[in-house]
């Protein structure tokens, strides 16, 4: 089918504005010391370096930033995944549960970057996907490989999170794993902060600096004077308000700290812009940045002391990763159908967050479909079908057995019928997929699988419910 | 002579009553009224004011001749008396405090760090001595900004024995600001809320033997008090506690032999019970109905615990499925995991290689020295450490423990205070924030109602906390400050000769029916 996203995709492409040196281990000396003036010499200093993404110039500012929103939304997205599988080789112990916070967090990114979407296009730019773009775009932080915690995992990890400017007691360290991946993989992992630094300059009302960060003009890395969105480039507050996500809506609960912040205008945004880039690589004194956690779990993957769970890379049941040249198939029936609820349920995750934010706030479904996604779709139906692909029971039937996180589509519903329809579908595969299981032969003797199907049938039906009176007065 | 000061960790809680009761010092007991008649089984946990019972952590004396002996109750020598002393402080508004609470593995994070700009925050009770028989007001007070504030009492009962009360569960704000009320920024916090403090504590608990001329002759290996927040589900129990968290740290240090067998009436009945009576505590709120029931997988555990207890091959389905319902509580419930000692005990009941020992449900044990540190610590949350409920996950830093390892934390490595002091700023914050699958052996989620149907618990007037509801309909952070202790108490009845849970004292002229 035509994919919807290709009438306003935009090109971009990576301008290397200087050949790429090991220059990012910046003397200590010449850091700032604020938060804001760190960040701001990061940003500089990578963009010197590294290049940047260029759009057509053809295009508006607010084009360019919707797409690159979008892409901003498929790293969070892709990350959050491969942060998430990861996590799953550590079951046990501190390495997993630092994996599986900084994961949840990037949920945070992913929603807070929804809030911008909203804030430049209006609620019909939520954006769910995660490989329709971000591939296209160069500007991929790490290649999508699902693959469980090792040495170079956790290195891509940290270097895809690392600041420019390196604080000094971790230069050596940084440099090795430079090197490691460089060496093994050949490549150099992207910086995500890069993304984030064109992203604040476009939301910039003028050249003059604005926000917590003090950008001014630059051509050579990309920062085109004049060039950024205007106000009327943002959506009226009052849509605006009616949509926007907010933490004590979306955060209800307690649990590692969530960056969702609601954006109105530019000022918000570029506020909500440098909070999430600040979790990721964290001021110079920081020490609970993704940058820093990723780095203790590597360090305590090299003491020895974390117990590592074989999983395979990049595991399939209908197609491997987008742009995955080495994929393992898995082919026992059981395991396959196992693999293709998790598959249905996550795809039903990322549909019902989209949804949530389509909803108006004054739309009492909104709350209902939030509780759903956090008190059932994503603890005790995805964390559980995660974890039941790693039992001895699916790994003996299939060596291959692993959670795969494929998505069915990609797209998402611009009308909440369309929502509810998609939701219908869903519903309606996961029964089908349901149905299989119970009469497999392997099933008989599956007691952590029919323990969970009873579990995921009650809150099945919940929301078949929901859905059918949905459909029957929309 | 050795003396040893039991239980090792002491929990007491906080009430707004001035009646208290002695939190649970053996298997089998939820704590002790100290009547004129005597001792007897705690049976209320609020009083006729519908004010939430202190629970207070009795201290014991004990002695040895040799460390080849046995512990056994102080008798000191003729004219000589205990004197106790306790120094508890409640850190939170005093310390750098992170964004969130701190990740597993990050020692030396697992500790508090002081703000030099903010020492007139740390509420430090100083020590306070108290020695003889029924002795009463020696308080624990500090001051926060100058303001003061208690953080508890010390007493004795008629042996002598120490009793540290929790304070009357205070939480303000000094200078005074308003809790922020939903929907605002991420200050709208579970976790920090900048200049609040709340009467939580902790801190070391010491005695020393004292002769009849005020010498002292002996000094005990001292103790340790958590003052922590109630525990509103007496009737429910945490899988996971405090206790199988440092046992755990124990054994992967080498201090504790790790079991390599197990009974199923030492082992697995507690881990069955504990998880089948989170049925009166877990639960939600259907979002489309709006009825609130009980989270089916906890009734789905069994308590026919002599079929449950065979090693019969015909009944290895019903093991691995009640295994399987066990660990749901890894899916169900948030960041919680089994210790490997508990997975360990499941794996071989599920094999059939265990020993088969039931012969009933065991009575209310005898009060012994570690079985007063066990039963003290098996009260507690032992997981959902975000950050938890009496202590976080500093307790899983084997530094602080002192060797020879009997659950003592060493008072050279922490100071007043630093157990509670990444804990929830205040307390009732992360009460509201927690609303769901988070600590329902101490924070219910539901309330059982005397016809058998279930409610929200942290519900005021026609709104409640639960995070379907639109934010305009839900209670706030301000609100639980102001009425968490007239909200009810999940408690234990025998009703028609069945054991049930049921939601009692509740102040339904402060916060509806």
């Amino acid at each position: 089918m035509p994919d919807p996203e290709s009438s306003r995709r935009v090109r971009l492409h990576w301008v290397t504005s200087a050949p790429r040196l090991k220059d990012s281990l910046v003397p200590a000396a010449k850091r700032s010391s604020s938060l804001e003036a760190t960040l701001r010499d990061d940003v500089v200093e990578h963009l010197r370096s590294n290049g940047f993404l260029s759009s057509d110039p053809a295009i508006s500012p607010k084009e360019e930033l919707l797409t690159l929103l979008r892409v901003a939304v498929e790293v969070e997205h892709a990350l959050l995944v491969q942060y998430l599988y990861a996590a799953e080789s550590v079951p046990t112990g501190p390495a997993g549960e630092i994996i599986r916070d900084i994961a949840l967090q990037e949920m945070g990114h992913f929603i807070t970057i929804e809030n911008l979407l909203l804030a430049v296009g209006g609620p019909t730019e939520f954006h769910i996907g995660r490989d329709v773009i971000r591939n296209q775009s160069g500007f991929n932080p790490i290649p999508f490989d699902l693959e469980p915690v090792k040495k170079l995992s956790l290195a891509e990890f940290v270097l895809a999170e690392r600041p420019q400017l390196i604080p000094q007691g971790h230069q050596a360290k940084v440099l090795e794993l430079e090197q490691l991946v460089s060496r093994k993989m050949g490549y150099e992992p992207v910086r995500v902060g890069a993304l984030y630094a064109k992203i604040y300059w476009l939301l910039q009302p003028t050249d003059d600096p604005f926000g917590p960060l003090i950008l001014t003009p630059d051509p050579t890395i990309g920062f085109d004077p004049g060039r950024h969105v205007r106000p009327e480039d943002f959506a009226q507050t009052a849509l605006i308000t009616d949509h926007f996500a907010t933490p004590s809506e979306w955060n209800s609960s307690s649990g590692p700290d969530m960056r969702i912040h609601p954006v109105t205008d530019a000022l918000t945004a570029v506020d909500a812009v440098f909070s999430v880039m600040a979790q990721g690589e964290g001021p110079a004194s920081a020490d609970d940045s993704h940058f820093d956690q990723f780095l203790l779990a590597l360090k305590l993957f090299e003491s020895g002391t974390v117990s590592v769970q074989h999983l395979p890379t990049n595991p399939y049941v209908g197609r491997p990763p987008f742009a995955v040249t080495v994929g393992v198939p898995i082919q026992h029936e059981y395991v396959r159908l196992w693999a293709n609820l998790l598959n249905v349920r996550y795809s039903g995750l990322l549909l019902a967050i989209g949804h949530a934010m389509l909803t108006p706030r004054s739309d009492p479904d909104r709350s209902i479909l939030i509780n759903l996604i956090f008190g059932v779709l994503m603890g005790q139906n995805l964390d559980g079908l995660i974890g039941i692909m790693t039992t001895p029971k699916m790994t003996g039937l299939d060596q291959n057995s692993a959670p795969t996180f494929e998505l069915f589509r990609e797209d998402m519903p611009v009308t909440l019928r369309d929502c509810w329809i998609r939701q219908a579908e869903l519903l309606n595969t996961e029964k089908r997929i349901r149905d299989e299981l119970r009469s497999h032969v392997e099933h008989v003797s599956d007691v952590d699988g029919t323990i969970l199907l009873n579990n995921l049938e009650r809150s099945w039906q919940d929301l078949s419910n929901l859905v059918e009176m949905r459909l029957a007065t929309t | 002579m050795e003396y040893r000061v039991f239980p090792a960790i002491g929990i007491a809680r906080i009430g707004n009553s001035p009646d208290f009761f002695v939190g649970p010092e053996s298997k089998g007991s939820r704590g002790r009224d100290l009547g004129a008649g005597g001792e007897t089984e705690v049976h209320d946990f609020k009083d006729a004011a519908f004010r939430v019972k202190k629970q207070s952590a009795r201290f014991h004396l004990y002695e040895r001749a040799t460390a080849a002996e046995p512990f056994i109750p102080a008798a000191l020598p003729a004219g000589a008396t205990v004197r106790w002393t306790v120094r508890v402080a409640n850190k939170k508004d005093g310390i750098i405090r992170p964004n969130s609470p701190p990740n597993a593995g990050t020692i030396p994070g697992l500790r508090p760090t002081l703000d030099p700009a903010r020492t007139n925050r740390i509420i430090d009770s100083g020590n306070i001595a108290i020695s003889g028989a029924e002795v009463d007001g020696k308080f624990l007070d500090g001051t926060h900004v100058g303001s003061a504030v208690r953080l508890g009492e010390l007493r004795t009962d008629a042996q002598g024995r120490l009793l540290v009360l929790g304070a009357n569960g205070v939480s303000k704000s000094n200078p005074v600001t308003a809790l922020p009320v939903p929907p605002l920024s991420r200050n709208d916090d579970f976790y920090n809320n900048v200049n609040w403090y709340d009467d939580v504590c902790d801190g070391p608990v010491s005695a020393e033997v004292v002769d009849s001329a005020g010498n002292v002759i002996a000094t005990a290996s001292g103790a340790w008090v958590i003052v922590a927040p109630p525990d509103f589900t007496p009737g429910s129990e945490s899988v996971t506690s405090l206790y199988d968290i440092i046992q755990q740290v124990a054994v992967s240090q080498g201090w504790l032999p790790k079991p390599n067998t197990t009974s199923f009436t030492r082992d697995i009945y507690p881990l069955l019970r504990r998880a089948r009576s989170l049925r009166w505590s877990h639960g939600r709120k259907n979002p489309v109905t709006g009825i609130v029931s009980s989270e089916q997988n906890w009734s789905d555990i069994g308590d026919d615990y002599s079929t449950l207890a065979s090693t019969a091959a015909s009944q290895a389905t019903l093991r691995a499925m009640q295994f399987g319902f066990v660990r749901q509580v890894e899916t169900l419930l948030r960041q919680y995991r089994l210790t490997e000692v508990q997975v360990d005990h499941l794996r071989r009941w599920a094999a059939g290689t265990f020993e088969s020992d039931w012969v009933g449900v065991p009575g209310t044990t005898g009060v012994s020295p570690d079985g007063l540190t066990e039963a003290a610590l098996r009260g507690t949350a032992g997981q959902g450490f975000f950050p938890g409920i009496e202590g976080g996950r500093i307790l899983t830093d084997p530094t602080i423990y002192r060797m020879s390892f009997d659950f003592r934390i060493d008072p050279t490595k922490l100071s007043p205070g630093d157990v509670t002091a990444l804990m929830a700023q205040p307390w009732q914050a992360d009460f509201f924030k927690c609303d769901d699958d988070w600590w329902p052996s101490q924070r219910p989620d539901i309330a059982p109602q005397l016809d058998g149907s279930f409610r929200m618990w942290a519900r005021i007037g026609t709104r409640d906390g639960n995070s379907s509801a639109p934010p305009a309909q839900r209670i706030s952070h301000q609100e639980l400050v102001d009425h968490a202790m007239q909200l009810g108490i999940v408690t234990p009845r025998i009703i028609d000769g069945v054991a049930v849970c049921v939601e009692e004292g509740r102040d339904t002229n402060a916060v509806g029916g």
